[in-house]
Formats: structure tokens, C-alpha cells, sequence
């Protein structure tokens, strides 16, 4: 056990250092002079070596490493904006508590809906609800977020008046952004939830179940659907960077002050430090995430830990 | 657990305050302090709360703002008197030794603002008395007055334990006073009771920042917001237009759109083949469809109704005219009508879908008098850095609005020919060069009376307009979509926010 845990914090550990050498370098990559890419017509005026000196692209790469990643820990991380002063780590630590309630908001909502809608399809396989189900999964997938988004503004905010289309007023302009946050994951969640619950309904302990003479509804419940859960439950962990990464897009259409707005409006004022940063954090975020649900699957599901140890 | 404290949020939208007004923008200023802002919104929005000694009027023109007046007192030597009883937002009064301080910190090191080298041409910044300033510059220089719309901030941030206070709060003369900024994409003011030119009648005006256009559009649709400028792509606007409580203000001056020639290009070197070019593109069609009629056809840099606006020679759309001139060109089409072309040029945009559907339009327009042209769009950053370094044989680009035709200087004089030796810099990318030009700009900067200055401007805009470096296309508008709730507002062209003081909200 010891062993799979040390071999995926490694792992982990080898991913984010990666991270941090791509992220701090990646205007080292953009063609032509990066300076002069982010001060555009400006750069008359502007002071470029000034700015050159505070994102450190006059140092050597590794050096550039270095110091980003020594004032990232210690807090002394400032943007790339005129006059260098302000810091990045408060501005992340006041945006990264509302995307993340927005994204397990979303979580919620969408494993409220799509369990017992997958539950619901499976026992009505090959019916049209069944049909119906499969369309909206499909649906769901493939609507894009940046659609969706002003579709439901434009149906619930501007043509019934429910709920605001602009700002942040109270739990009731979370509806918008967090049903369209999840409802890619609802239509996933769903159609493995069905397929797991299918699966399951064929083991010899379900007929035992059934031969018992147990009700259906305690069949279905206490002993199909607890044991479909356990694959769907990693889906949902690994689910999270999805969503994390859909945020963006769905902050910026419901101008949501989280992290995405944040990022947006760094990339738009070529403010580097800070989409470094936010990038990183990005990244930090859903490999935690990943690593939390290798490590929980291995504990709950001990013939995962088996495997690892034979190979 | 977050939820719960949006409900503390001092930027609720629903009920509608009476007296508050909601302005929209694209992007959220980068400061509030004048002399850190390089984004427009930035400018604009920390312009509100500090204005300058001069700002623009709408024919581009400087104007008196917290100077009652000023004069050229020497060659190099301005004059400028503030008006009595100038008052920052906190009481405190603001006279020549704040005009002094403002000047000397945005050359100072230490201070680090990005706008240094461009006042670095200002060698001295002298208070004669409490009201009088005198500025002297290192040569003589017409263009000055539109940098001095900096905003006047109080000397007292010389402190520098003031500094950390006027950060969290700033504070300038303008006529709305700073509340607060919740957070990036909230900024509240309040207007100013001791404001010169009288109180505004906005109660409350808030910016809030929404980037996405959609939701933009959405929430004026909705009544969410009041106003929003030069924010919304012209498609968009038939449908605002519909809307019972909404209304457009369409002026021309924002932006200008041109097609640029490489003069390094065999055939571009050509006049007549550049001339050709210009006959071929059907700008009338091109400003009635793709703008929905937001943007009017150019003849030049400056916009008609800009103080030095001369009329520059128009070449109107003539298919038959262009095959002409690029048959005595020497270039023959030679199939006639058939799929070979006289020649073949690259024609290099930028990936913005907008940008590149228009280059389409014109790319199509070309091969119609039987010029081949391999359109190229590249990502902004490779097009841009193509660009600057003259690596484009055609290209299509857009200028910030056009207030100050020193702008010639950096565009079309050969000293702005950018070269590895300057290290690229310079705005004259296709390498045009004319003797009789270079001598007009800099007569011009150096001409201090504006009836010769506008003389020598529209030389310069007839002789440019013959010798074609770029094809003109068009001025686009300034087109701000405004709530009938508000009374009074009248949008600037050049999309300044100083109109905001002067507005009610109904």
C-alpha cells in the first residue's frame, strides 16, 4: 500500500515541477519579442526595458525559474503591471473560494440529477424515457457552454425576469452559471450511471436477491445501485478538472468574479505573473484532485491495491 | 460557504437604485492612478476621477480643463493658469505645486511609470505662483498639449506613507469622486459636490466589467445597464436598436481601418498598381454589410470634422478603371476574365473572425480585376511581430483613434522605417518614402499656430492620398448604446468618458 501511495505522490510530484518549467518559460515560446507582443502599438511610450527587468525575461531560463517559483512560495509574487507593486497571492486567495463553490455547486447539482436519471433510464432500457434520456445525454455533451450560457440568460433572465443576468446578488444568480456548469457532467454521469446499473443487474447476487424475494425497490436500491455507484464515484473526481477548466467559460458569460474572470482579465492586460500563477494553480488543483481519487479508489476498492502490488 | 457572503456584495443590480447609472466595459482598467494606465478604459475611467490640465474636444483639439487657460510664453516655454478654488475630492486644495509633483514623478525612476519616455521631453516644471505653471520642453513640439490630459494627483504622494492610503483611495479634482472597488470587476463613484464645472446629477455611477459580449448585449437588453461604447460588433446593433428602451449614438472617429502596401514588393512599388488596388475594393458595400453602417468610408488618417481634416483624393469603386491602370502598369491579365492572374500577392490579418471575414471581401475584390491574392491569417502575436518588421507584402490593420496627426510622424516619415538597426522600431512597416512628406511632418511638429499646422496637415493628407502607402478604408464609429434612463449624454468620438458628468438619470 505504502509503495502505490510514495509511486503516485511521485508522480504527482514530477507533473507539477514540469508545470512550473513550462508555465514560467511560455513567453520565452511566443514568436517574435514577447515584449513587444504585450505592449502592441504602445511600446513607444512605454518603458520596455522596465518591464523586460520586472517579468525577469532578461535572466537565463533557469534563473526565470527560479524566482518565480521562490516568490510564488513566499508570497512576494507581484503582476506584471506597472508599478510592479501589487501582489498576486491575495487576488487568487479572494477569486479561488467563489470558483470553487461554483464548481461544487455544480458537482452537486449534477449528481442530484444524473443519478436517478441514469437509475430511471435503466430500468426503462429500450423504452422511449430510455430514448429520451440518451438524447439529452447526447445533448448535454455536445452544447457548447459559451451557447448555453446566453440561452438561458436570454430564456429565464430576460424573457420570464426568475433571476438577474448581470452581478452577483445572493445564491439566486448561482442558479444560471451552476446549471450550466454541470450540465455536460449530468449528461455523463447519467449514461454511466444506466450502464453501470445494467452491469450490475446481471450478477448472480441480484438474481439471489430477487429469489429471496425482496421488494424491487430494495433490490434496485440497496443492492444494484450501491454496488453501480463505485465506478461513477471516480468519474466524479476525475470529472472536477472538467469542470474546473468549463469555469472559465462559463465566468465570463455570467461575469462570475472567480478565477476564470481573473485569468481572462490578466491574459487581456498581459499581466504574466498572475496567469502564470493562476495556471499553476489550475494544474496544482486538478492533479490533486486526480491523485486524491487514485488514492481514494485504492482504498475503497481493495483489488486495486492487489493488482498494483502483483505488477 | 463562500455563497454566503456574496450577500454583503456591495454590487447588487436588482432593484435599481434611483440616481445610479451602470456603465459596461470590455475589459477592466489596470488603475485607477492616470499614470499607470495604458488600456483606454484605464485612461478613460481614471481620467473621470483626476482630469488634466487640457483634455480633447471632439474636433481632436486641446482644450482648457483644470487650467483656465494657457499660452506659449517662449519657444519651448508653455504658460498655464488653473482655475480658482480647484479642491481634490478629500478638501484638500490643488494648486501649482501638485501640477509640479504630477510631472515630476512620471519621469521619476522610482515611481515607475510605464508612460516615462514619452514625458521625458519635458525639461523643466516650474510653479511661478500657487495658480501658474510653466512647463519648458527640449525642442519645440506642437503635439505637447495632448499629453499634458494627464491627470493632476495631489504632491502630498511624495510621502510616500500617503502612497499605500491613495492606492486604496484614489483621489483627483475630477467630477466623480472614488467609493469603492469591491473587487475587478466593480468601481463605484459618487459625484463630486465642489467639482468646477458643478456637481453631476448621477447619484451613483458604476463600471462593471463584463467580458463577454453576449451577456453584455443581454443585460442591456434586460435593463441591467445603461450604457455601453464602443463594446458591441455592428451585427448586434439592429437588434439593440429594436429594443423600446435603448437607443444608439453613432459618431464617426474611432479607429482607422486601412490596407497597407509593402513598398519593397516589386509591383506595389508601383503607384498605378497600388492606385489599381484602391479602385478594386468597394468600400460603399463593405461599410454598408460588414458594419451595418457603424463605419464611413476614409480618405485618410484624420476623420472629417477633426481639426486638421483636409478633403484627400477618392478613389471610388471602378472594377474597369483598376483593370486600366494595371494594364499600363505592364501587368496583363493573361487570360482575360479566365483563373490566371496578373500576379499574385500574400496578404497577411490577424485570426479575429471579424477581421478576416472583411479580408475575405477584399481578397475577393482583388481576384475580381484579376490580381491573385494568398490570404495568410495568422495569430495575432506572429502577425503583429510580421508586421513590425515590414514582413508582409499586403496587410490590413486598424489605428487607435486618430486625435493627434503627429501620428503622421511615426507612420509614414522615413525615419520611422523600422530596421534591425532601430531595433523595429518606427510605424512606417512598408518603407514609404517621400522627401516633400518628411519635410511637412516636421514642419508641422515644430509649427506652433494651428491655422499653418492644419495647412501642412492637408499637404500631407493630399500628397499621402495620391502616393497611396495604404489604401484608406474606413473610420470606424464610436457607437454607444444608451438606456433611455439616462437624459443628457452625448457620446464623445473618440469614446471618452467625460460626457458622464453631464448626464441625468431619468
Amino acid at each position: 500500500m505504502s509503495g502505490y501511495v510514495i509511486r503516485k505522490l511521485g508522480g504527482t510530484l514530477v507533473s507539477l515541477l514540469g508545470v512550473t518549467v513550462i508555465v514560467t518559460l511560455f513567453l520565452n515560446f511566443i514568436p517574435g519579442d514577447p515584449i513587444e507582443v504585450m505592449l502592441g502599438e504602445q511600446a513607444e511610450q512605454v518603458d520596455r526595458e522596465a518591464l523586460r527587468r520586472a517579468i525577469g525575461l532578461d535572466r537565463p531560463a533557469f534563473e526565470q525559474v527560479w524566482i518565480f517559483g521562490r516568490d510564488l512560495v513566499t508570497g512576494e509574487l507581484t503582476t506584471s503591471l506597472p508599478p510592479f507593486r501589487d501582489k498576486v497571492l491575495p487576488k487568487i486567495a479572494e477569486k479561488l473560494p467563489r470558483t470553487i463553490a461554483l464548481t461544487l455547486v455544480s458537482m452537486v447539482l449534477a449528481i442530484l440529477i444524473a443519478i436517478p436519471l441514469g437509475v430511471f433510464s435503466a430500468r426503462r432500457r429500450g423504452t422511449g424515457w430510455d430514448l429520451g434520456g440518451m438524447v439529452f445525454s447526447l445533448l448535454g455533451v455536445s452544447i457548447p457552454r459559451s451557447w448555453l450560457g446566453p440561452v438561458l440568460i436570454l430564456v429565464f433572465a430576460i424573457e420570464l425576469d426568475w433571476v438577474p443576468a448581470l452581478g452577483v446578488v445572493g445564491v439566486r444568480s448561482m442558479v444560471l452559471p451552476a446549471l450550466t456548469l454541470s450540465l455536460a457532467m449530468v449528461a455523463m454521469l447519467s449514461r454511466m450511471t444506466r450502464a453501470s446499473v445494467l452491469d450490475v443487474d446481471r450478477e448472480d447476487f441480484v438474481t439471489t436477491a430477487r429469489a429471496k424475494g425482496l421488494s424491487e425497490t430494495v433490490v434496485v436500491w440497496r443492492h444494484i445501485v450501491r454496488n453501480a455507484l463505485i465506478p461513477v464515484v471516480t468519474i466524479v473526481g476525475l470529472q472536477f478538472g472538467t469542470l474546473l477548466a468549463g469555469a472559465i467559460v462559463t465566468e465570463k458569460v455570467f461575469n462570475w468574479p472567480g478565477m476564470g474572470t481573473l485569468l481572462l482579465s490578466a491574459i487581456q492586460q498581459r499581466d504574466y505573473n498572475t496567469v502564470r500563477a493562476c495556471i499553476l494553480l489550475f494544474t496544482f488543483v486538478y492533479v490533486a484532485v486526480n491523485l486524491l481519487t487514485d488514492l481514494a479508489y485504492g482504498f475503497i476498492d481493495p483489488r486495486v491495491r492487489t493488482q498494483r502490488r502483483g505488477a | 460557504m463562500a455563497v454566503f457572503c456574496f450577500g454583503g456584495c456591495a454590487c447588487q443590480t436588482e432593484p435599481r437604485v434611483a440616481g445610479e447609472a451602470i456603465v459596461l466595459l470590455s475589459n477592466a482598467p489596470e488603475a485607477l492612478d492616470r499614470r499607470f494606465t495604458l488600456s483606454a478604459n484605464g485612461q478613460r475611467v481614471a481620467s473621470l476621477l483626476a482630469p488634466g490640465l487640457v483634455r480633447v474636444d471632439d474636433s481632436g483639439r486641446p482644450v482648457p480643463d483644470l487650467a483656465e487657460s494657457f499660452e506659449r510664453v517662449g519657444p519651448t516655454r508653455y504658460r498655464f493658469v488653473l482655475r480658482r478654488g480647484l479642491t481634490f475630492h478629500d478638501g484638500g486644495a490643488l494648486t501649482s505645486a501638485d501640477v509640479v509633483y504630477t510631472y515630476r514623478s512620471l519621469v521619476d525612476p522610482e515611481v515607475g511609470s510605464p508612460l516615462r519616455p514619452k514625458y521625458e521631453r519635458i525639461t523643466s516644471v516650474e510653479a511661478v505662483d500657487p495658480r501658474t505653471v510653466e512647463i519648458e520642453l527640449d525642442a519645440q513640439f506642437a503635439p505637447l498639449l495632448l499629453d499634458l490630459t494627464m491627470g493632476i494627483v495631489p504632491a502630498r504622494l511624495a510621502d510616500t506613507s500617503y502612497r499605500a492610503a491613495f492606492e486604496e483611495h484614489p483621489i483627483g479634482a475630477g467630477p466623480y469622486r472614488f467609493v469603492e472597488r469591491p473587487d475587478e470587476e466593480h468601481i463605484v463613484f459618487a459625484p463630486f459636490d465642489d467639482y468646477y464645472g458643478g456637481r453631476p446629477e448621477v447619484e451613483r455611477l458604476v463600471f462593471v466589467v463584463v467580458r463577454d459580449e453576449t451577456t453584455r448585449v443581454l443585460s442591456m437588453l434586460r435593463g441591467d445597464a445603461d450604457l455601453v461604447i464602443n463594446a458591441v460588433s455592428p451585427v448586434l446593433l439592429p437588434r439593440l436598436e429594436a429594443a423600446p428602451h435603448l437607443r444608439l449614438q453613432q459618431r464617426p472617429g474611432a479607429g482607422y481601418a486601412y490596407l497597407g502596401f509593402n513598398f519593397r514588393q516589386e509591383h506595389l512599388a508601383d503607384r498605378r498598381v497600388r492606385q489599381a488596388i484602391a479602385h478594386a475594393i468597394d468600400r460603399d458595400a463593405l461599410t454598408r454589410y460588414k458594419f451595418k453602417g457603424a463605419a464611413t468610408p476614409a480618405t485618410g488618417m484624420l476623420p472629417e470634422g477633426h481639426w486638421a481634416y483636409a478633403e484627400a483624393p477618392r478613389f471610388a469603386y471602378d472594377p474597369a478603371r483598376a483593370r486600366a491602370l494595371l494594364d499600363e502598369a505592364g501587368l496583363p491579365d493573361p487570360d482575360g476574365n479566365g483563373p490566371e492572374k496578373r500576379f499574385t500577392i500574400t496578404y497577411k490579418t490577424s485570426t479575429d473572425r471579424f477581421r478576416k471575414s472583411v479580408a475575405l471581401l477584399i481578397a475577393a475584390q482583388l481576384e475580381e480585376v484579376g490580381i491573385g491574392v494568398d490570404l495568410r491569417a495568422y495569430e495575432w502575436g506572429t502577425f503583429y511581430g510580421d508586421v513590425k518588421r515590414g514582413r508582409f507584402e499586403l496587410m490590413s490593420l486598424k489605428w487607435t483613434p486618430v486625435i493627434e496627426p503627429h501620428l503622421y510622424h511615426w507612420v509614414f516619415h522615413s525615419d520611422s522605417i523600422p530596421t534591425e538597426d532601430n531595433s523595429w522600431t518606427g510605424g512606417n512597416r512598408g518603407g514609404y518614402k517621400n522627401p516633400q512628406i518628411d519635410t511637412w511632418i516636421d514642419q508641422a511638429a515644430s509649427e506652433l499656430d494651428p491655422q499653418k499646422r492644419a495647412a501642412l496637415y492637408a499637404n500631407i493628407q493630399r500628397v499621402v492620398g495620391e502616393d497611396l502607402p495604404y489604401v484608406s478604408l474606413w473610420h470606424e464609429d464610436t457607437v454607444a448604446v444608451v438606456n433611455e434612463r439616462l437624459e443628457g449624454f452625448e457620446v464623445s468620438p473618440f469614446g471618452f468618458f467625460h460626457p458622464l458628468a453631464n448626464m441625468r438619470v431619468r
